[in-house]
């Protein structure tokens, strides 16, 4: 079968390979922005007020390490589905491939990945009582005045 | 094991603080509330401490069965790897160990002699001072840092075979120090490494004076666009005196790479030249598809040029992981040759490969 004029020119080919891997490319795109569905939360003492969601992905993948006063970064994090929401707006990234990335860290850096604490009252508690800590908690947690809630970009 | 059960020991204790906290009505008032929060500030120092004491323990085992139509070679089962990582964390101070077990590894001996098969290896073996984000100081035996020559185990790479031109253009480690960080403004990031070491030496201790060294700088791109999980470019050098005896050849070997994932689509390159006596010069192109949650279809091209040898390589395959731990790998490879004796070939490789 002949294939049609277009398709033969080596330019309109190229076009249409590059249009299918641009559609490939936005199919994998998150479906929604930044949810409501969980709050980041601070030690006191952090020097900072707000974070955008890209920072955070670095604060919970262990790239970022110090506060900009020097404090080193202690993350943890909630158990549960909020990971779910988190990982997906934070690191575009699903639970499972999220394990993948430290099965790698584990084997090819010696890194850990931040703990996971099994209630929202246990992370606020760690929070408020550790420097330099950092996490997110489910929206609706009760959050007291001995965290600092920081604003997500 | 035991970092599970310290840190469900030490949750227990937060849980128990908190549970008496809440339990208590002197909670509602302001000096208790303090008193009890003080009481929590101890466990979790207990917790850090118990937890920051704890060496962690990890691994990986692989098996493969290979089968081609080379002649003379029958098809095989390979016990490939069984490997054990041992860290520890202490303060600033971090250490990796990585000992590998290759080849269903026998070594027995009857005093008088040692018979064996298989290798062990230790292939990291080192401690690194965290300083800050753009500074760490890494001493001891480690990897090169190539993307797939970091990157090479079983459980993360899609295919059972390696590019070929991973371990035959660069070399594959040293024992030295290396620096390395990164830094991030705005939405652009990149990070480097410099090392030196020892340079090509068989024995415990380097036998020349003429040291290995090399560096690497990769950008991180990928949040320059949000699609992207991964957009990495980088490029690396090393040189060194490489044989052995009075006569040392230099060898100065330099590469780029790129890696780019959308979640989707996935696409590794690597090329590298050595330009030595005997240049060495190699690339691959491994574009992946992800067809469902744990399948991703994988095509590889791998080209080599080792002077008098010249090999290419086209792979297909597909790799299942059922759960982040685990992969089971199938594929399928035809290899041609220019400037040897040597027959072309196909093969179908398969394996297993499981991270503790």
């Amino acid at each position: 079968m002949r294939r049609p004029a277009a398709i033969r020119r080596p330019a309109l080919r190229w076009a249409l390979w590059a249009a299918l891997a641009g559609a490939l490319v936005l199919m994998s795109a998150p479906l929604r922005a930044q949810g409501d569905e969980y709050v980041v939360i601070v030690h006191p003492d952090v020097p900072v007020e707000r974070l955008s969601t890209a920072e955070l992905g670095r604060l919970f993948q262990r790239r970022t390490i110090q506060w900009p006063d020097g404090a080193v970064v202690m993350p943890v994090e909630e158990a549960g589905v909020v990971r779910a929401h988190f990982y997906r707006d934070t690191m575009r990234m699903s639970v499972a491939e999220v394990g993948n990335f430290w099965v790698r860290q584990a084997m090819t850096a010696g890194v850990q990945p931040p703990r996971l604490l099994g209630s929202p009252e246990l992370v606020i508690a760690y929070v408020a009582t550790t420097p330099g800590a950092v996490a997110f908690v489910e929206a609706s947690a009760h959050l007291g005045t001995r965290v600092k809630r920081v604003r997500v970009d | 094991m035991t970092t599970r059960v310290a840190r469900g020991l030490a949750s227990l204790g937060l849980i128990t603080a908190i549970g008496l906290g809440f339990a208590c009505p002197a909670a509602a008032d302001g000096e208790s509330v303090d008193y009890r929060l003080g009481l929590l500030r101890d466990e979790v120092d207990v917790l850090k401490a118990e937890v920051e004491a704890e060496p962690t323990l990890n691994g990986y085992y692989d098996f493969e069965y290979l089968v081609d139509n080379e002649p003379g070679t029958p098809s095989t089962f390979r016990q490939h790897h069984l490997t054990i990582f041992v860290g520890a964390h202490r303060g600033p101070w971090r250490l990796l160990s990585e000992v590998e077990f290759e080849d269903g590894t026998e070594i027995e001996g009857d005093g008088t002699s040692v018979n064996g098969k298989g290798a062990v290896k230790a292939e990291n073996a080192w401690l690194e001072r965290v300083v800050s984000d753009v500074l760490t100081v890494r001493t001891g035996k480690f990897l090169l840092p190539q993307y797939w020559n970091v990157n090479h185990y079983p459980n993360i790479v899609l295919s059972t075979n390696r590019p070929l031109m991973v371990r035959d253009v660069f070399p594959i480690d040293t024992t030295g120090v290396m620096a390395f960080g990164n830094r991030y403004r705005g939405r652009l990031g990149a990070t480097w490494n410099a090392y030196v070491g020892n340079g090509d030496t068989t024995g415990a201790t380097d036998d020349n004076n003429n040291k290995a060294a090399g560096g690497r700088l990769t950008l991180h791109l990928a949040e320059l666009w949000a699609p992207l999980v991964r957009m990495d470019v980088g490029g690396a050098v090393h040189s060194e005196r490489a044989g052995s005896g009075a006569t040392r050849d230099a060898m100065d070997v330099w590469g780029v790479d790129a890696q780019f994932n959308s979640r989707i689509v996935e696409v590794l390159f690597e090329y590298a030249r050595r330009n030595a006596d005997q240049p060495h010069e190699g690339l691959y192109v491994q574009p992946s598809v992800k067809v469902a949650d744990t399948v991703r279809l994988f095509y590889r091209y791998d080209w080599l040029d080792m002077g008098v040898l010249n090999q290419t390589r086209h792979t297909g395959g597909v790799n299942v992981q059922p759960r982040p731990d685990l992969a089971v790998k199938v594929e399928v490879n035809t290899n041609r040759f220019e400037g040897s004796a040597r027959d072309d070939y196909e093969q179908v490789a398969a394996s297993l490969a499981l991270f503790f």
